[in-house]
């Protein structure tokens, strides 16, 4: 199957490349330096037309494309749950669940959240408001962002593209090699509720590094927007010029907590089994994923039995939605670590080893021994750390400090408290029940920084203009 | 089965092939080790595989080299070891150990397959090494290998170049310039690096030799994760024309400490030559099945002459098998996932940075 995707303006007919997965052929637009000057100047002047709409109405225009998508029968959404799978190799149930779960939290209610989170009046997003100091002030997003998309979660690239239009920005998105699809789709989708607001957008493609478009796109956009490696955004850090904003993601590191109230004889297979959701969902790709489980110990469940339990819950997840399909490099990850835990637990009993038979679907390894944060291979490989209580996470977080995001915890009314203050106290700066690490809240801080509050730049009218402008007043008295 | 009994099977199954052998004295092997090598006995229990059970060298539990760094695997105490030798651990810092209770078997496997590919019809011959003695790395398999070389088949005034921790290039061009003017052929073995140093030397000083007709070179160890990198077709073409050495004359030999024995790629083609007391398989990492014949997967190396620690090695080498012959495609290291997270190495580089 061959399928066009991508979003570029009429004003252009650029050239196509073929990129294969599998049995599909997606042709994603490559543009020339030329076409890709057109194609700013043309999401300039559109941005021009949306800048005197009303965020209320983007938010209206976006919630019907999110109403549309909500339905199992739209067409744009059935081809997403067909071909998603083929392209990501993440199993075909696993993404229909999270996209329903995930597209939920764009309807409309959650959008004005996401505005009035950062924005205790939305209104300065259209309008100058008078400040309680005195004076005017009104917010104004950027004139054009370039989105530099990620694939390792589909349909990731919907917050940040939302963001950029909820403060009414024109955006440039740059696809994701590994998953292009989904935001193409989903600007088609606007295309057909309303073209203008559509046609502020771009969605186009060029391989990452690429000196003369990335130069051009860069230094025409008022703010980048960039997910990806270390590596790729340390390239783009480098041909951002200083005056232009980047807002970049990096490679970030989760975990979890689980307190020994969770090990009751009663509830302890349903914490295994939110473990395992949070430690399988997305294959571990996310950001957002845990490498590491820290278990307190002296609960009715020896940390160790509940590893084993994981273990299990692990392999229930397996046989529901299965991994995707790994490269030879990320199999071998896989065994050069379990082998190295494997031949260890075979001296020590502080360390244990659970495994998938005659694959190397998921892994669980018990580690008593350690004292540093173990970074996982992934795909479905997370560690289980003993600890006396939550004071004894921090010395494990030290390294990592500057890459912490989310901790998935699970705890008892009695100790939340202490629990949210230590790790906020480590760098962490997502807590999430455990079972929801995966799917963050609207209006979340990503990496800690606010979404759209970040985006806008502010203009102060103050007040000596509107004292000192009446003493010129042609009609005062 | 006695230890001097299965070394003496080995020993005569490498002078002697008899065709039909290999898996009888595999499994043969295999019990020995099951019954002597208590790591490896946990690790059988752990894949759930009994002596009793195995009718196919293929069905042995090959052991992931890496393990070699985390626990001593071996048949033998280790005490009672004549030798061990030591990998290098560039990338962990930790190093893995494979213990021999005495260097017969291991000698017998080096020479043999040495005769066939190095020596071919010669008996002798003028030998510079580019790689330190013994005395200097007394654990590197590498060294002993080169020893042996220039013990056995080397003449009186073969030469160690390195000396010290250093390679001594002066010398090197001395010998070259007497090889030259006096029409012996010579051998240079060594490892792929100091070959490389030893040409951006040559080339600084302009110089280029022609070296008599019978002359060889072989490498080892290749040249990834150094200063110059290059395929093994770029060297073989840098030194044929650098010592106007015909490209079927520069060999390289393939490796590695865990295992007794070596690969001989003549060609340059990644085609290994494995002696018959070696058989290679190929596996998908995923399952650890073997794959069909011309697919890519990870090699597996079934050693007879390792019979001290474990027989069969899983590498981190990537390859593909055809017709009997394996093809070595280069190393699959544990590559950064895909991912929104940090590579291990990538990350504990930047912290030590």
């Amino acid at each position: 199957m061959k399928l066009k995707i991508g979003f570029v303006p009429s004003v252009i007919s650029p050239s196509y490349e073929e990129r294969t997965f599998d049995t599909l052929t997606l042709l994603v637009p490559k543009l020339t330096s030329e076409e890709l000057k057109q194609v700013i100047l043309h999401l300039r002047q559109q941005q021009l037309k949306i800048q005197t709409r009303k965020t209320n109405d983007i938010i209206d225009i976006l919630d019907q494309a999110i109403q549309l998508w909500l339905d199992p029968s739209y067409h744009y959404r059935k081809l997403a749950e067909e071909l998603l799978p083929i392209i990501t190799g993440y199993d075909s149930e696993m993404i229909r669940v999270f996209l329903h779960s995930y597209l939920r939290s764009f309807r409309k209610e959650k959008m004005q959240r996401m505005v009035e989170v950062d924005f205790p009046n939305p209104l300065v997003l259209d309008d100058f408001r008078p400040r309680s100091s005195g004076g005017l002030t009104r917010a104004y997003g950027p004139e054009l962002i370039t989105h530099v998309f990620s694939g390792n979660v589909p349909a990731l690239p919907l917050w940040s593209l939302i963001s950029g239009l909820l403060v009414k920005s024109s955006t440039l998105g740059k696809l994701s090699s590994s998953e292009p699809l989904f935001p193409s789709l989903f600007v088609e989708t606007l295309s057909e509720i309303d073209r203008d607001l559509a046609e502020s957008i771009s969605i186009v493609w060029w391989k990452g590094g690429e000196e003369e478009l990335e130069r051009i796109a860069f230094s025409s956009s008022e703010a980048v927007i960039a997910y990806g490696s270390k590596m790729s955004i340390d390239s783009i850090r480098k041909k951002v010029p200083s005056y232009v904003n980047l807002h970049a993601h990096g490679h970030k590191l989760s975990a979890g907590f689980i307190a020994k109230d969770c090990l009751q004889r009663v509830l302890v297979t349903e914490t295994a089994r939110r473990a395992a959701k949070d430690a399988s969902q997305f294959d571990q790709q996310a950001c957002l994923s845990p490498h590491v489980f820290f278990v307190e110990e002296k609960g009715n469940v020896a940390v160790r039995e509940f590893a084993s339990l994981l273990a299990q819950e692990m392999n229930n997840y397996e046989v529901k939605m299965p991994r995707a399909r790994l490269s030879e490099q990320e199999n071998q990850a896989i065994i050069q670590a379990r082998s190295t835990f494997q031949f260890q637990a075979f001296q020590t009993n502080e360390i244990a080893l659970f495994e998938s038979e005659e694959s190397t679907s998921w892994t669980v390894v018990y580690d008593q021994k350690t004292n540093l944060f173990p970074i996982s291979p992934l795909n479905r490989f997370v560690y289980v750390i003993p600890v006396q209580s939550i004071e004894d996470v921090p010395s494990y977080l030290h390294e990592v400090r500057g890459v912490l995001q989310t901790f998935g915890v699970a705890c008892s009314p009695n100790h939340f408290r202490s629990i949210i203050e230590v790790l906020s106290q480590c760098g962490v700066n997502r807590i999430t029940f455990l079972g929801r690490m995966g799917e963050p809240e609207p209006g979340w801080h990503h990496d800690g920084r606010p979404h759209l509050a970040d985006l806008v730049r502010w203009v102060d009218v103050e007040a000596s203009v509107e004292i000192e402008m009446d003493a010129y007043d042609p009609n005062r008295i | 089965m006695h230890y001097e009994d299965i070394k003496q099977r080995i020993l005569t199954f490498i002078e002697k092939e008899e065709r039909d052998s290999f898996n009888s004295l595999a499994l043969q092997v295999f019990t020995y080790q099951y019954e002597n090598n208590r790591i490896y006995r946990k690790f059988c229990r752990s894949r759930k595989v009994h002596p009793s059970m195995v009718q196919s060298y293929q069905q042995i539990p090959p052991v992931p080299v890496g393990a070699f760094k985390e626990a001593d695997i071996t048949c033998t105490l280790i005490d009672e070891a004549e030798t061990y030798f030591q990998t290098s651990g560039t990338t962990s810092g930790k190093q893995g150990r494979n213990y021999h209770r005495d260097l017969e078997v291991w000698t017998a496997s080096m020479k043999s397959h040495f005769e066939d590919n190095i020596m071919k019809d010669k008996s002798r011959v003028k030998m510079a090494i580019l790689f330190p003695h013994p005395k200097e790395m007394p654990n590197s398999s590498l060294s002993q290998y080169l020893y042996t070389a220039i013990r056995d088949y080397g003449t009186e005034d073969s030469v160690y170049i390195a000396n010290n921790g250093a390679y001594d290039f002066e010398k090197l061009v001395l010998f070259l310039l007497e090889s030259e003017r006096t029409n012996t052929p010579v051998y240079l073995l060594g490892a792929t690096f100091s070959f490389i140093h030893f040409v951006e030397y040559m080339r600084g000083k302009n110089l280029q030799f022609q070296l008599p007709e019978g002359s060889r070179l072989m490498d080892t160890g290749g040249s990834k994760g150094r200063a110059i990198e290059m395929s093994s077709v770029q060297f073989k073409q840098m030194v044929s024309l650098e010592f106007t050495l015909p490209v079927e004359d520069c060999v390289n030999m393939y490796g590695m400490t865990e295992l007794s024995s070596q690969f001989y790629d003549q060609s340059g083609s990644g085609q290994q030559k494995a002696p018959h007391w070696v058989r290679t398989v190929v596996i998908n990492p995923e399952n650890g099945l073997c794959v069909q014949d011309g697919e890519r997967g990870i090699l597996v190396h079934y050693d007879l002459a390792n019979f001290h620690s474990v027989l069969g090695v899983m590498t981190e080498d990537l390859g593909i098998s055809k017709k009997g012959e394996f093809y070595l495609l280069g190393r699959s290291e544990g590559a950064e996932a895909k991912g929104c997270s940090l590579a291990v190495e990538q990350f504990r580089n930047g912290v030590s940075k």
